[in-house]
């Protein structure tokens, strides 16, 4: 029954256990009852039972929850201070916009405080509920008497202070007979302290107290005032640079000349001067108060300065010094330092530890070599000498009290082994992860204790890890709430746990992680639910989906330089400047299986006169995850499209399927089969033109059905702007008439990046990229123009590679990388007009140093390389072409924006010297 | 047995029920929620009925136990992060034992867990509960023993003040 109507919800009706004809159970009355609760939906669950003709008749009554829909205060509000947004402002901070009705004790305790800092000291509050009906929801209404507002009454100043009384009482506020207000008080009293102490007075304080009348109407306030004396922080002795003093000496930003910061600002001073070699640095303070001015003076000594003469390690008989030499601080020629030289101590014990040696120990020793009087730096000779001590090595490793594990799976979560080095630390690190073995079975408390017994010369010791398994708790019931949409199987095949399971920790976290990974939540929580037998344990999945529709939308200006052809001379670049927008439309969870629709549409609008002005794309994908039940995802896309390319514009219309796994995190796989129709149009290479293919003449609309393949391996910690990791793919397609394919080729593509923030660098990166394609064309017969039979041995135009533009060798426009030789050459990339022909060869090579400046603004320094080659065998890194160049990074609230120009190194008659470019993202 | 068990519960509810024939009795309800536990109306009579908790001839010994029992259930949250030594299993027999010799028969007793609707496999996880707890308290206030009880006191403030706790049975007569 809910609120006193049946209900045959079968979300209800499953989860109780007690069924009509059976004994009655309690057992089972406590486990509906807990289930009935566990659903979050109910505030209130009681069983009621009535004796009939010798048989018990049972009804669960369900109290649903009733959301607060609204906040309500009545009362005599009007009463002046009483602010109700603050009251409401209050409740929303700590509870949020719809607190639970089971709070409103906690909320009438909150309302009295906010009331009593306002002078209503003795507020009535009653709380009541007002609650409605389908749908369920509340009204928290306080009823709030204010009562009396206690008002000031005398107010008595202690001490001295720097100001006036009248000018005092003025700056905090106060007037006999004004409300006493707490809090306010206590702020202007702070402002007050903060302004005095920014004018050094860091020892200004000012004590409220208030003293009630018996009715509490009246405070009494008595304010404790001690102005301090104004401080001056000097420094005498050896000079310390001035860039340092406020950091050494933090007064001014602590606000205080407590003896405690002192003592510590002595300590920073001499350890910032042994540092630097200073080894005997003093630098004690003293405190002097004339005339209200308190002076805090910093006598500091540097003493002699040394610096490391030779630096000597023995001792090593094991080790050599080449395995831990790199890792030590402390060099020849170095100012000494205690602390570097304790930091390398602390280094080669660790080393020794690692090895086995537990009792290692390292002793030093530092020496004047040669006495020599200041400011001169005196050598020292420094020693540290190893007592290696025995290596222990493990005699046994045995495990005792372990029922629910074997002794070989106990034996796989160690890493210390019987004959290898005994590692102290080692040793609770195995402990750590057989109790975590424990717990993921379901051992909540299970508790594993680690002993060791060494033999007399320490050489040999057993280990013994003593397990108490404790009890094992199981997963009682799962229930999953809060999904409308969304079908309980597609949550459920998130879950790494069902009923009967053990309630193991890392299954869980697993779970949540996988349920946030479908992206169809806006939250998604496990949380475990106790009840009766205290080895079992329910879990509750509480969903709140997502809209399911998103819409993204957005436009901007294209910027760049484009090939124009000139007559009688090659062609150049100008200025294009294209309008852009897009529009994209999703549609996530369709069925409620996390199925997903995608729809993509992008325009820009060019100036230059073509059949081709408007470039567009739109692309539509459908997501079916987890594809017939495997681990793999699969997408169709269909794509159509209009773009420009330097010498000459394609439309195409396509349509794909592909499958797509992950193998681990950082690598996935891709299987595609796509058909595809290509239509080249505004070629700009003359068909008299000696290098232009034959099939550009013949197929200047072609299908293409091919298959192919990729593997990624991604590492980076940004896909958009990486400062480290490597980026690695590798793909092949393959298109051939046998299966429908009008053009045949095979081609590779592979791509290797690599990122690195450069050590003892303001976070400068340098990335760095190597892509290499490489296209074999598959030779058929065709019938030319004149209607001769002919074969054909290329790529079509827009299937074969180019290099040059924003994202390749900056320096040179769109495409316009390649080769050209006066005469032309047959396997010229470029014709005689700087026109890029294409080919079946591709080399890019790019190094770049990304730095970061102010803000979101960088740098960076480019070098790029590579060529288009038109055939595998003509690949020759001799003839790559090269541009060097510089840019401006900025991280926008939309990613990162840039400007790039380069130059050409090796420029070829005809070519201009810069390329320039404005896009969004890195290069590469 | 089982049949033995179940007739015994039923007995249990039925002279619940005799004071009137066909007058409604509540026999379950969920009182508290404590850390994610629930604390139902026959946990504390299980509680009371076991001896485990005692009401102390309070006017409302139901407001008493569930206190205590809300009481533990927040010590038991602290003690499932800190992991105290686990009792060994002749410590819980004995606990098992100390409750069993309230009653004058096992067969007593068994009724007595099923009108809770608890059975011995719950109540002994129950006694190694207390037993952690205890072993926690003992660790954790073994060097303050003259202050023991008050530092408790305070430590138990703590808790009630920042945990989770839905008190369903106050919130029912305030809001009433």
């Amino acid at each position: 029954m809910i609120e006193g109507r049946e209900t045959v919800e079968a979300l209800l009706t499953q989860v109780v256990s007690t069924a009509a004809g059976q004994p009655l159970s309690m057992v089972q009355v406590r486990e509906t009852v807990a289930h009935l609760f566990s659903l979050g939906r109910f505030e209130g669950v009681s069983v009621d039972a009535t004796l009939e003709n010798g048989r018990v008749a049972l009804r669960y009554d369900l109290v649903p929850i009733h959301a607060v829909a609204r906040i309500r205060f009545d009362g005599p509000l009007r009463a002046p201070g009483i602010d109700q947004g603050a009251l409401r402002r209050a409740i929303v901070d700590r509870y949020g916009v719809s607190p639970p009705l089971a709070r409103a004790a906690d909320i009438t305790r909150i309302l009295a405080d906010a009331l009593g800092e306002r002078g209503y000291l003795h507020p009535a509050i009653a709380p009541t509920a007002e609650l409605e009906h389908s749908p369920e929801r509340a009204t928290l209404v306080f009823t709030i008497d204010p009562g009396a507002r206690t008002a000031i009454g005398t107010i008595e100043i202690v001490g001295a202070p720097s100001v006036t009384r009248p000018e005092l009482l003025a700056r905090l506020g106060l007037t006999p007979g004004a409300p006493y207000q707490r809090e306010a008080l206590n702020a202007r009293i702070q402002k007050y302290i903060e302004e005095r102490r920014s004018k050094g007075y860091f020892e200004a304080k000012i004590l409220p107290a208030a003293r009630l009348s018996a009715d509490e109407r009246i405070a009494d306030l008595t304010l404790t005032v001690a102005p301090g004396p104004r401080v001056r922080v000097v420094f005498t002795g050896d000079a310390l640079p001035s860039d340092r003093r406020s950091e050494l000496v933090p007064v001014e930003r602590e606000g205080s000349v407590d003896e405690d910061l002192l003592e510590d600002s002595s300590n920073r001073i001499e350890e910032y001067l042994r540092g630097l070699g200073y080894r005997d640095a003093r630098a004690p303070h003293a405190r002097a108060e004339t005339d209200g001015e308190l002076v805090i003076a910093f006598d500091v000594h540097r003493g002699q300065q040394f610096k490391v003469a030779t630096y000597e390690i023995s001792g090593n008989v094991t080790v050599p010094l080449t395995e831990f030499e790199a890792a030590l601080r402390l060099r020849d020629g170095q100012a000494f330092a205690d602390s570097r030289l304790d930091a390398d101590v602390q280094t080669i014990e660790d080393l020794y530890h690692r090895r086995g040696f537990a009792a290692a120990r390292v002793t030093r020793a530092v020496d004047v070599v040669t006495p020599t009087p200041p400011p001169a730096q005196a050598p020292v000779a420094v020693r540290a000498v190893i007592n290696e001590g025995p290596r222990t090595t493990v005699d046994a490793i045995t495990f005792a009290g372990q029922q629910a594990l074997s002794e070989a799976a106990l034996r796989a979560r160690a890493a210390l082994r019987v004959g290898a080095p005994y590692v102290p630390g080692q040793l609770a690190v195995d402990r750590d992860s057989i109790q975590l073995a424990y717990q993921d079975l379901g051992y909540e408390s299970a508790s594993v204790e680690a002993r060791t017994v060494f033999s007399q010369s320490d050489t040999h010791v057993a280990v013994t890890f003593e397990i108490h398994e404790g009890p094992q708790v199981f997963v009682d019931h799962v229930l999953i709430v809060g999904n409308v949409r969304t079908t309980t199987s597609t949550i459920e095949h998130a879950l790494q746990v069902k009923t009967g399971d053990p309630f193991s920790l890392s299954a869980i976290n697993e779970s949540q992680r996988r349920l946030t990974a479908l992206g169809l939540f806006r939250r998604a929580r496990i949380t475990e639910l106790r009840h009766g037998g205290e080895t079992t344990r329910d879990l509750l999945v509480t969903i709140e989906e997502a809209p399911p529709t998103t819409l993204g939308y957005g436009g901007g200006v294209e910027v760049g330089q484009v090939v124009v052809e000139q007559e009688g001379a090659v062609a150049g670049e100008r200025l294009d400047i294209a309008p852009r927008a897009f529009v994209e439309i999703g549609r996530r969870n369709v069925f409620g299986k996390n199925r997903s629709i995608n729809v993509f549409s992008s325009v820009a609008f060019h100036s230059q006169e073509s059949s081709a002005n408007v470039e567009y794309r739109a692309i539509g994908t459908f997501r079916e995850p987890r594809v017939f039940d495997t681990a793999a995802d699969a997408f169709i896309n269909a794509t159509f499209e209009q773009q420009r390319r330097s010498s000459f514009n394609f439309s195409r219309r396509s349509l794909s399927a592909d499958i797509a796994r992950k193998i681990s995190r950082m690598v996935s796989i891709t299987g595609t089969y796509q058909i595809q129709r290509t239509s080249v149009f505004d070629q700009r290479l003359a068909d008299t033109d000696p290098l232009k293919p034959l099939i550009d003449r013949i197929f200047s609309q072609f299908r293409l059905s091919s298959f192919s393949s990729s593997m990624i391996r991604d590492t980076r910690d940004d896909p958009v702007d990486p400062s480290r990791g490597e980026y690695t793919s590798i793909s092949a397609q393959m298109a051939g008439r046998a299966i429908g394919s009008e053009i045949g080729f095979a081609k590779s593509f592979l791509t290797a990046q690599l990122f690195r923030a450069l050590p003892h660098t303001n976070r400068v990166v340098l990335a760095a990229s190597a892509r290499v394609g490489i296209a074999a064309p598959f030779p058929r017969e065709a019938v030319d123009a004149q209607g001769n039979a002919v074969v054909v041995v290329d790529l079509p135009q827009s299937e074969r590679f180019y290099a040059g533009g924003d994202t390749t060798i900056r320096g040179f426009a769109l495409d316009r990388v390649g080769t050209r030789h006066i005469p032309a050459h047959a396997n010229d990339t470029l014709d005689q007009d700087l026109l890029p022909v294409g080919g079946n060869g591709l080399m890019v090579f790019n190094a770049e140093l990304r730095a970061p400046v102010v803000g979101g603004l960088g740098v960076v320094g480019f070098v790029d390389t590579g060529n288009v080659f038109s055939r595998i065998s003509d690949i020759n890194v001799m003839e790559l072409r090269t541009a060097v160049g510089s840019g401006v990074r900025y991280k926008s609230p939309f990613g990162p924006i840039r400007f790039d120009l380069g130059f050409k190194v090796n420029r070829q008659p005809g070519e201009g010297l810069t390329a320039w470019f404005i896009s969004f993202g890195q290069a590469f | 047995m089982v049949h033995q068990l179940r007739t015994s519960v039923l007995a249990g509810v039925i002279a619940l029920l005799a004071g009137g024939v066909i007058r409604a009795e509540t026999i379950d309800r969920v009182l508290a929620v404590v850390a994610n536990q629930l604390i139902t109306q026959s946990d504390v009579t299980a509680a009371i009925e076991l001896g485990l908790q005692s009401a102390d001839a309070a006017a409302d010994p139901v407001r008493i136990v569930l206190s205590k029992l809300i009481d533990r259930e927040l010590v038991l949250a602290e003690v499932d992060r800190y992991a105290p030594a686990e009792p060994t299993a002749e410590a819980v027999d004995r606990e098992v034992l100390r409750v069993r010799e309230r009653f004058h028969s096992q067969a007593e007793l068994d009724a007595a867990l099923a009108r809770s609707g608890i059975d011995a496999k719950h109540l002994r996880e129950t006694l190694r509960q207390d037993l952690r707890l205890r072993a926690y308290l003992d660790q954790r206030f073994s060097t303050a023993a003259g202050r023991r009880a008050s530092l408790i006191d305070e430590w138990m403030t703590g808790l009630r003040r920042r945990g989770g706790v839905v008190d369903l049975y106050v919130s029912d007569a305030r809001l009433r």
